[in-house]
């Protein structure tokens, strides 16, 4: 509201390269990327047991759907503020560009899960679902549907289908990353060429992500379950996505305001319609999740229900608690309120409460998957690698992305919102 | 209640929007309290001119919280009452407080509770239906408010209105016409 | 709002033929420029205070009036000789009305979507649109109703088991159940969806009364307006109210067909048992609606002359409405079949294998042909969507489709179930289309009646959106008179 009386047009900063601050940031994340890691290492090292390998290997996991929801869900978001053509979409287009440049950095982080595949995965690792199930290693429904899904579930197809992946949405990510530079210096055709450029192409390339994320979730995350099946899961991985990667640029976007060139451009009002789009994802989120939660308690079939007894019972249940209030109840009483979506120090603490509860929530999707641990949460020294090694990842990421945020401009030009977002703010807009 | 004695006040009439805006700043000011302006479409310029904040004042807004926790705390309330203690049936074998199935009509009724307060409480807020008022005495008042004039209204119940005073205030902003306003 | 969308210096007339686009940013305009605050007010205003009816929506009125009557004369024999008339017997128990039930719900979800959604997303070309897409709303929300009322065969004898009251059997509903939570999900959408129309009539009603000139009209239109003055502090409040509706409609759009999703999801039937299924009809019901506001645009536009306010941006924008929702219906389409394999279920497996080349295979075919196949193929290409006859023809074909999706849904899940013993068919009889055909009399009649008693285009948004509206600054106003 800084602006109520000042009605005259602002004019665009000279100089629109990132902050001399996002360095420090860089160099903070890798910090914390470091003292993980050691962390991480000393536990490693210092409780060895048969799972030591094994517990670092699921953080890793974890990371890795972290980083990936980061970059993709960057990416996924990018080509939505395309199609959709709102004006806080110009504002964060720079930071989601960044966000999606850290592919490369997500694939190296994919090559560890997909070299030990058989030790994450229960269908990997049974060669013979026959007999494991006569040696007692699996029970009759689980060699069921490992022998059954087979030709999916299987080593060749989760290389060759994630390195597939990983090319579609580098191209993607290639492109829009491309056109952009492009568009910033393009004096020949009208700023609207630009924008219907790349609206067929995110339009169709929303298609193309639904897709293949789906494919991924189930690859990556479902599968770890063999036996487990929803048909709304790669939706409800999307959303999750999605409500990942919105609260980090949201994060980015708001740390990069405190200085200029942002800072001058960066309105209320389109903060305010930022903090809606968030409350828009924390109740699409939890619709999806109740809605599967309702329609599998409901149904009791003992295919599917199991599924979350292993991760609501023996001590899962505090887990699932915290895992609600983080993502639904704080988030949602939060953004309820105006002030709150419209204040840059409270939108950024809910940002922050909405991260956690990506974290926790992962945690609570991939944990409860393996035998030692499923119906029975307890605490051991390994079961701290869920929180060091996909800590550490995510300081690398972070790391990562501000190098990739400091090779651009951070506000992108010729676009037709952009003499609309230097307007000055109605007080109540 | 305002007085029955007398005028209501004096009404002038705009062509834009501006010149409206400018007028109720300009009477708020110089310390008019007393006044509304009528559009015929919802301009928060007005509104704010004459000193008036919705976001602020939030009325309609709490009556809807209210609304919607008192309907779903009503049907979760009767839910768990029918099921458990009134009419207790094995569905299923379901637990009798079956709380993920009964969060579906709570859900409903909070939506419906809050919608309704919202509606109602902006028509009481508003103090509508109120068939008569006696802006409607302008002769020129319902061919334009409805449609494309602009009015600013400054009451008699102001203390600081003087029908030949005001009336000069007024007519310093080049409007259409001034009118008095009857009871 | 879209104000930005009509630039004010643009000359009044110019029958040019580019004239619809704007030339600042190239794209269709949302309104046609030139026009004024009385104009706007005057072409809407006059098409209900006219006193001369239109032939065309005589000869529609008495039409449809028609169709009631054999609707009446379906519901009677219903009620006369029970549900037995009907096609639904064992295993297909469930037949036409509760297809025409999720159909018809579906179908008004669009006019709520356009009112409260786009409002939230501040996307000012929903205006010319939401009135009559809401009046679309309730009139498919009471032919909705009409089926699980009637297919109780005497529902004066229902209401104690579908509402919670004291009674003297001290008999209560049984909340775990789906349909029980239907009730409380349809009665609350109809009661949200009149409450949010009328609050939006009642500035225009307002209009209405000082513009009309019998004295009958003049007493009608003002109590209903409740008084409504264009008071400043009013429409401040009218304004929040209406963000406030907009904001509980948007779950409770969401909501409904959810719950309609999960009267079958909650079952242990494959088939009907799958968790994407709320996502997925809820996408449906809009593609549906969206189909239905275009089928019923597209004519208005051009009996009353409307192309000004409703123009080709606003066509254009349905239907990338529609290909937007329809590709998260053929995703929901292609995630069933997928996890119909991955399941490792043979019950599963046998539903879907049933459903695409079984005898009824036909069907699901049909539906695909009409839901994913045609409409979204074409409506990539901008050319095909400025085609008003082709955008007009795809709005049938995808309520044609819609239609078979939920018979698909209903019926081919249940025909052959886990035992070959009881496996049988579903042929409906002529009550059953006599009904249906008959709600399809209803809607258009009380559209018809609608359109001729109340503005259908929201006059007080409209004038919003205008050029002139806006308030200028004295920054503004200064350079201005420099020029």
């Amino acid at each position: 509201m800084s602006n109520e009386h000042g009605h005259h047009a602002k004019h665009l900063p000279a100089d629109l390269s990132a902050p001399a601050s996002v360095a420090r940031w860089r160099n903070r994340a890798l910090l914390v990327a470091l003292v993980f890691a050691l962390l991480a290492a000393a536990d490693f090292y210092l409780h060895p047991s048969d799972l030591s390998l094994d517990y670092v290997l699921r953080g890793w996991l974890m990371g890795l759907i972290v980083c990936f929801s980061f970059a993709v869900g960057g990416m996924a978001l990018l080509m939505v503020q395309h199609v959709s053509g709102g004006k806080w979409g110009l504002l964060i287009r720079r930071p989601l560009e960044a966000m999606s440049r850290t592919l490369p950095l997500v694939f190296l982080m994919f090559l560890p899960v997909a070299i030990c595949v058989k030790r994450l995965y229960l269908w990997a690792r049974i060669s013979n679902p026959e007999e494991a199930l006569h040696a007692g290693i699996i029970n009759a429904i689980q060699a069921h549907a490992i022998a059954y899904k087979r030709p999916f579930l299987n080593i060749e197809g989760f290389w060759i289908r994630g390195i597939a992946y990983f090319a579609i949405w580098g191209t993607f990510i290639f492109i829009l990353n491309r056109w952009s530079r492009q568009r910033d210096t393009d004096t020949q055709h009208g700023n609207w060429y630009w924008q219907k450029r790349f609206e067929n192409l995110s339009g169709a390339g929303l298609l193309i992500y639904s897709i293949t994320l789906t494919g991924a979730s189930i690859d990556w995350v479902m599968s770890l379950d063999p036996t487990w099946y929803s048909s709304v899961y790669g939706l409800l991985f999307l959303v999750a996505q999605g409500y990942a990667a919105l609260a980090m640029v949201i994060l980015i976007t708001l740390a990069l305001s405190q200085d200029e060139p942002l800072k001058s451009i960066f309105r209320t009002t389109e903060q305010h319609d930022l903090g809606k789009l968030c409350f828009a994802f924390v109740m699409l989120n939890i619709y999806i999740a109740f809605s599967q939660y309702l329609i599998i308690w409901s149904g009791n079939l003992p295919e599917e229900i199991r599924w979350y007894m292993d991760r609501i019972t023996g001590g899962w249940g505090y887990v699932i608690g915290l895992d609600f209030a983080f993502h639904w109840l704080l988030p949602f009483t939060l953004l309820l309120s105006r002030d709150i979506k419209r204040n840059k120090r409270r939108l950024a603490a809910v940002c922050c409460i909405m991260l956690f509860a990506r974290f926790l929530d992962t945690f609570w999707l991939i944990a409860p998957n393996f035998a030692d641990i499923h119906h029975n949460f307890h605490f051991s020294a390994e079961l701290l690698q869920y929180i060091f090694v996909p800590a550490a990842m995510t300081g690398l990421w972070v790391a990562y992305m501000t190098h990739q945020l400091r090779q651009r401009p951070v506000v992108a030009i010729n676009d037709p919102h952009l003499s609309e977002i230097l307007e000055p703010e109605h007080a109540h807009a | 209640m305002p007085m029955r004695e007398g005028i209501y006040g004096l009404i002038a009439e705009f062509d834009t929007p501006t010149e409206l805006v400018q007028a109720a700043k300009a009477a708020y000011a110089s310390g008019y309290r007393r006044m509304d302006c009528y559009t015929p479409y919802p301009l928060e310029e007005a509104a704010e001119a004459i000193g008036f904040d919705e976001p602020t004042e939030k009325g309609v807004a709490r009556i809807c919280l209210l609304g919607g926790l008192i309907g779903g705390c009503a049907m979760f309330s009767l839910e768990s009452w029918v099921s458990i203690w009134a009419y207790p049936l094995n569905i299923a074998g379901r637990p009798l407080f079956s709380w993920p199935a009964f969060i579906v009509p709570a859900y409903e009724w909070t939506i419906l509770f809050a919608g309704l307060s919202a509606a109602y409480g902006m028509l009481a807020l508003n103090r509508l239906p109120a068939p008569y008022h006696p802006v409607f005495n302008a002769p020129n008042f319902r061919d334009g408010a409805t449609t494309d004039k602009f009015f600013l209204c400054l009451e008699a119940a102001d203390p600081k209105f003087s029908v030949s005073e005001s009336r000069a205030f007024l007519e310093s902003f080049r409007p259409v016409s001034v009118v008095e306003v009857d009871h | 709002m879209a104000t930005n969308d009509v630039s004010p210096q643009d000359p009044v007339t110019n029958p040019g033929k580019n004239w619809m686009i704007d030339p600042k940013t190239g794209e269709l305009r949302v309104l046609a420029p030139g026009q004024t605050f009385r104009s706007v007010t005057e072409k809407i205003a006059r098409i209900v205070l006219t006193s001369q009816t239109p032939l065309g929506w005589l000869f529609g009125f008495v039409m449809a009036g028609g169709l009631i009557a054999m609707l009446l004369t379906a519901v009677a024999w219903l009620f006369l000789k029970g549900t037995g008339i009907w096609a639904i017997t064992m295993p297909v128990a469930w037949g036409f009305a509760i297809v025409n039930f999720v159909w018809w719900i579906g179908i008004g979800h669009a006019g709520t979507l356009i009112s409260a959604i786009l409002l939230l997303f501040k996307q000012g070309w929903r205006n010319s649109i939401n009135r009559f897409a809401e009046a679309m709303t309730l009139f498919a929300v009471v032919c909705a109703g009409m089926f699980p009322i009637i297919h109780t065969g005497r529902p004066w004898l229902a209401i104690y088991w579908l509402f919670p009251y004291p009674n003297t059997m001290n008999v209560w509903p049984q909340f775990r159940s789906p349909l029980m939570w239907d009730v409380f999900a349809v009665s609350t959408y109809a009661t949200i969806s009149v409450v949010f129309w009328y609050i939006g009539l009642i500035p225009d009603l307002g209009t209405m009364r000082d513009q009309a000139k019998s004295k009958f009209a003049k007493y009608i239109y003002g109590q209903m307006s409740l008084g409504w003055r264009g008071s400043a502090r009013h429409w401040m409040r009218y304004e929040s109210a209406s963000l406030l509706l907009a904001g509980l409609a948007t779950p409770l759009v969401l909501s409904v067909h959810t719950v309609i999703s999960f009267d079958f999801a909650v079952a242990v039937l494959p088939g009907w048992h799958t968790t994407i299924f709320p996502p997925y009809f809820v996408a449906g019901a809009i593609y549906s609606g969206f189909a239905m506001v275009l089928t019923l645009a597209i004519p208005i536009r051009k009996f009353y002359g409307l192309e000004d306010i409703i123009t080709m941006r606003h066509l254009d924008n349905m239907a990338k409405v529609m290909l937007a929702t329809g590709s998260i219906v053929a995703y929901g389409y292609g995630m069933e079949v997928v996890m119909a394999w991955y399941s490792a279920s043979r019950w599963e497996y046998f539903m879907f294998w049933n459903r695409m080349f079984g005898p009824m295979g036909w069907a699901y075919w049909v539906l695909i042909a009409c839901n994913i196949v045609t409409p979204l193929t074409t409506l990539w290409s901008r050319k095909l969507r400025q085609n008003i006859a082709y955008l007009f023809a795809i709005s049938l074909i995808v309520n044609t489709g819609m239609w078979f999706e939920r018979f698909v849904i209903v019926v081919t899940s249940l025909y052959r179930d886990f035992l070959p013993s009881s496996w049988g068919t579903y042929r409906a009889t002529r009550w059953d289309y006599m009904t249906y055909v008959g709600t399809l009399g209803l809607f258009t009649f009380l559209f018809f009646l609608f359109i001729r008693l109340l503005p259908m285009i929201p006059m007080s948004e409209i004038r919003m959106m205008l050029p002139q509206a806006k308030v200028k600054h004295e920054a503004e106003l200064q350079t201005e008179a420099g020029d």
